[in-house]
């Protein structure tokens, strides 16, 4: 679709419009929204498309969006609660050329399954990381709490939360190891090479997600 | 972009007298209402099915009968969701309200309502008792079975309807593009029935219609269906715009469910321990359309009673229609259901016997080389049956008896008292798709001029990783990095025709194909090698993309590329199809560690352990994910997630507070032990693990309560209110 798509979804139809400034990732942005509006729309219309659509009642944690410093769920915020505010989605942790250590931990560990609920956790981590450098493995579930996950289990991400922590303190990690029990040795299939792919198709949709892509519903 | 609304049905079962929509059409920014009078009548299944005559169709774009509190009565849509919505409004309906089936017993009565009277529908089993379909397997006798035993028990199991509440919700888009072809974006995975299912009902040409799957949210199996697809492309079709269609999340929950299943198990056991008939009979509902996956999928896999095989063995099923949400695909079709009944039913044998539970299963279970001796009658039409060439459920069963402490904490049942109780429950799980069905995938893989590769598979991949482990038998066959793959899937358009009716066969599928086209593309590169260096191909070898001979020489599959395409003038690719004959049978056994609180009812797990058989795991790091999921999503089916309907059919759980899926705060401490087996029939000895931890939590959880209280549950969830009243209820008897 060309950009003709992008002006479709400007238009306003009957709604009146106000202009909200915000900072978003750090950019001042002068942006038109309806007064009825919520904030997951308003982001996700300006091309932020790693804020997800979960649920409308913001209890799911897919569209969570860090307001100030807090995550909050976007999908029951109005857009004009947010002017003036500083919002951080995603798009604002890393890029694929530099991951944020939280967005390459989860690709590390495999906490990435089909990446979902990944922006929300990993915002949640971040503003957690911000406020507790130290989580207890107790904290860092408290902190995922309002982000569901339907694939994943929850285990892998606590423990990239953790991972992550431990090396913005400067901490070595140990490998990571399975409990496989008497793999079948006709062939070496070296652990080592998983990461790459893993990480490419990972990094792929993570980066899917970090990355504005109007495609993208 | 426009945007379309829905209008749900008030009643759980009615007609539409008359619908008026002259007031909605006439509301300035609205494009189109659609009516069941406005939509061709073409019956269709939402789920692909085992290609015969006798398929099921009973669904209809939109229909002047309604059959659950939800079903489509008309179709708005407009400029903005705002105006759909106030669209929605002002369509005045006039509903004659008949009579609602509500429970699946109600359904088989004699002064039922029908459900699907209509003439067009056709592969409906007996309509005039609401029967979708009827399942029948047996081997031997059982009642001849039953006269034999040393002694007969009897259980009846309950599972109440959940949903597979995938993270993202239903989601479509058409247009028409350039080339004037009708494009369906969706989250569905299965963009080749999509294809043929619109053709059909839209009456286009297959060839006009392109079905990009997009990446998509894990859908717990549910996306296999064709659920917006087509009013969305209707929609499109008549107002030449680009148009979205999505489900929100109450919608969601109603729109494919997994439906309440009654189980009757009846076993017949010898003094020793030897069970020599099992029965198990099934009545499930399908809601209002027949998509149970046992319609569907009734080839597909192998039902819970063959793990352990006996002498008698009867397999029944009644699918029925209900006035809810229509059941959805859910991962592994009926199979938690199933073995919630029987490894409850194997503890309580044991208990009668006096043996304990686990000798009770090494002394019954399947074995490597033993036959599914329920397959052949299940219609799969089959000469030989399918042998089992691996089992890891010894290794399987010994780790968990080990990590659990089995005979420690087991001895410790009878001094159970106190307000908080603990127990410990153990069971096994197996799932087998024979591929009786056949299940086809391609593949097409051509060499660039740069020496990567591009990998066009018709396979899809909801989260489950399946697509990072095809690109790695690719690689292992090639010889190259995982990063000189590009794998391109999902596309009608450009990727070769899947048949997926679950994810599991679907990646033997597809990864049967891969590994064939990408031998193919290795004999191609080292024959063009074996020119270039002066070497037979033979003695060639390919190791991280570099050719190398017996002597040193070597190039790179760069070099080869470039050395076709000028010099010999053709690029290097090449195509294969794979048809699944026989896949292997996957294994788990998962123990429990639960703390019951007398007082409230809750149950606490606090440790889970799961040892799957996985044959070879290609990809740990991928597995343990999946598994670790899988356990998640059984602990709410089994303590916390329930579909909750009034009188009058309509849902009262229809958000993520009233309806409790795991969080991360709830999760239990997890072990997860892979288990490598040697079985030839999948590609590399991988084998899909994704399902088979689902089935075992419902039961060992049950068991580990039995053994914290000495009260059997036979409902799932397990929700604190059932284990009160079960716990009252035995006060009452003991005073």
């Amino acid at each position: 679709m060309s950009r003709i798509g992008v002006a479709w979804f400007r238009r306003k139809g009957t709604h009146k419009s106000m202009e909200l400034e915000l900072r978003i990732n750090g950019v001042i942005e002068s942006l038109d929204a309806a007064p009825n509006e919520s904030l997951q729309t308003l982001l996700r219309r300006e091309g932020h498309c790693s804020v997800k659509h979960g649920c409308e009642t913001g209890e799911c944690g897919a569209c969570t969006v860090l307001v100030e410093g807090v995550p909050r769920p976007s999908c029951v915020m109005l857009a004009a609660q947010a002017g003036g505010c500083e919002l951080m989605t995603v798009e604002g942790l890393g890029v694929a050329s530099k991951l944020h250590p939280l967005q390459e931990a989860f690709i590390e560990v495999g906490a990435v399954q089909c990446g979902f609920c990944t922006p929300g956790m990993l915002l949640s981590a971040y503003a957690l990381l911000k406020r507790n450098p130290s989580p207890t493995k107790d904290d860092v579930r408290d902190a995922l709490s309002g982000n569901l996950c339907r694939c994943g289990g929850y285990e892998k991400p606590v423990q990239a939360v953790l991972r992550a922590a431990a090396v913005m303190r400067g901490e070595k990690v140990e490998a990571l190891k399975y409990n496989t029990i008497n793999p079948a040795q006709e062939q070496e299939v070296e652990h080592g090479n998983l990461l790459p792919v893993l990480a490419s198709s990972a990094v792929a949709s993570t980066v899917k997600l970090a990355v504005a892509n109007p495609f993208l519903l | 972009m426009l945007h379309a609304r829905i209008l749900p049905s008030p009643h759980a079962h009615a007609v539409i007298r008359t619908i008026d929509i002259s007031e909605a059409k006439a509301l300035p920014g609205v494009y189109a209402v659609l009516t069941h009078k406005d939509v061709p009548r073409v019956a269709y299944s939402s789920v692909e099915s085992t290609p015969s005559a006798t398929a099921l169709q009973d669904r209809y774009c939109l229909d002047y009968i309604l059959r659950y509190v939800g079903d489509r009565v008309a179709v708005v849509v407009a400029e903005t969701p705002d105006v759909a919505e106030q669209a929605l409004k002002l369509i005045k309906v006039d509903y004659e309200v008949l009579p609602a089936v509500l429970h699946p017993r109600h359904a088989l009565e004699p002064n039922a309502p029908r459900l699907h009277p209509e003439k067009e529908s056709s592969g409906i089993f007996d309509y005039t008792r609401n029967v979708a379909a009827h399942i029948r397997a047996d081997f031997g006798d059982v009642e001849e079975g039953f006269v034999q035993a040393d002694l007969v028990v009897e259980g009846e199991y309950f599972v109440s309807p959940s949903q597979q509440v995938p993270l993202e919700n239903h989601t479509v888009m058409t247009y028409f593009d350039e080339n004037n072809c009708l494009v369906v974006r969706t989250n569905c995975q299965a963009p080749h029935y999509v294809r043929r299912a619109l053709a059909r009902i839209l009456g286009l040409p297959a060839r006009r219609i392109r079905v990009i799957s997009t990446e998509t949210s894990g859908s717990a199996g549910g996306r296999q269906e064709l659920l917006l697809e087509d009013l969305c492309a209707l929609l499109t079709t008549v107002t030449r715009r680009p148009v979205t269609l999505a489900y929100t999340r109450a919608e969601e929950f109603s729109s494919s469910v997994y439906t309440p299943h009654i189980l009757r198990m009846k076993t017949g056991v010898l003094r020793d321990g030897t069970i020599i008939a099992n029965q198990m009979i099934l009545l499930a509902g399908t809601g209002a359309y027949g998509t149970h996956p046992l319609i569907t999928q009734r080839n597909s896999l192998i039902p819970a009673l063959a793990l352990y095989p006996c002498p008698h063995l009867r397999f029944g099923a009644e699918i029925v229609y209900t006035n809810h949400a229509p059941a959805g695909v859910f991962c592994g079709t009926s199979l938690l259901q199933e073995f919630f009944a029987l490894e409850s039913h194997i503890d309580e044998i044991a208990n009668r016997l006096g043996m304990d539970a686990l000798a009770l299963r090494r002394k019954n279970w399947i074995k490597t080389g033993d036959t599914y001796r329920l397959g052949q009658d299940s219609g799969l039409g089959r000469q030989d049956k399918p042998r089992v060439e691996s089992c890891g459920l010894p290794a399987c069963l010994q780790i968990v008896e080990d990590k659990l402490n089995w005979a420690g904490k087991r001895k410790h049942a009878a001094a159970k008292q106190g307000r908080f109780r603990r127990g410990t429950g153990v069971a096994l799980a197996m799932q087998e798709n024979p591929g009786g069905q056949a299940n086809t995938s391609g593949a097409l893989i051509k060499l660039n001029g740069d020496g990567s590769f591009d990998l066009f598979v018709g396979a899809t991949d909801g989260g489950s990783g399946a697509t990072t482990m095809v690109v790695q038998i690719a690689a292992e066959v090639l010889g190259v990095p995982l990063t000189d793959i590009l794998i391109h899937t999902s596309e009608t358009d450009f990727t070769p025709f899947a048949s997926s009716t679950d994810a599991a066969t679907a990646f033997y599928a597809s990864s049967g194909a891969t590994r064939k086209v990408s031998e193919q593309m290795r004999r191609q590169i080292l024959a063009v090698a074996g020119r270039m260096l002066n070497v037979l191909p033979e003695a060639l070898k390919i190791s991280n993309g570099l050719i190398s001979g017996p002597n040193g020489q070597q190039v790179m599959i760069e070099q080869v590329a470039a050395y076709a395409l000028y010099n010999d003038g053709r690029q290097l690719m090449t195509t294969a199809s794979w048809k699944v004959q026989q896949t292997p049978a996957t294994f788990a056994a998962q123990g429990v560690e639960v703390e019951v609180d007398t007082e409230t009812g809750n149950v606490r797990v606090f440790n889970v352990i799961t040892a799957v058989d996985v044959g070879r795991a290609i990809n740990p790091l991928i597995i343990e994910g999946q598994i670790q999921g899988s356990v998640a999503q059984a602990l709410g089916a089994t303590l916390s997630e329930e579909l909750l309907y009034d009188q009058k059919g309509a849902l009262l759980t229809a958000n993520l507070s009233d309806y409790r899926i795991y969080a991360a705060p709830d999760m239990p401490e997890m072990q997860v032990y892979l288990v490598g087996t040697d079985d030839a029939s999948g590609t590399f000895g991988a084998k899909v693990v994704a399902t088979v931890p689902l089935y075992g939590i419902a039961p060992a959880i049950a068991n580990a309560v039995v053994n914290a209280l000495g009260i059997r549950l036979y409902h799932i969830p397990l929700t604190p209110e059932r284990l009160l009243r079960a716990i009252h209820t035995q006060t009452k008897k003991k005073s």
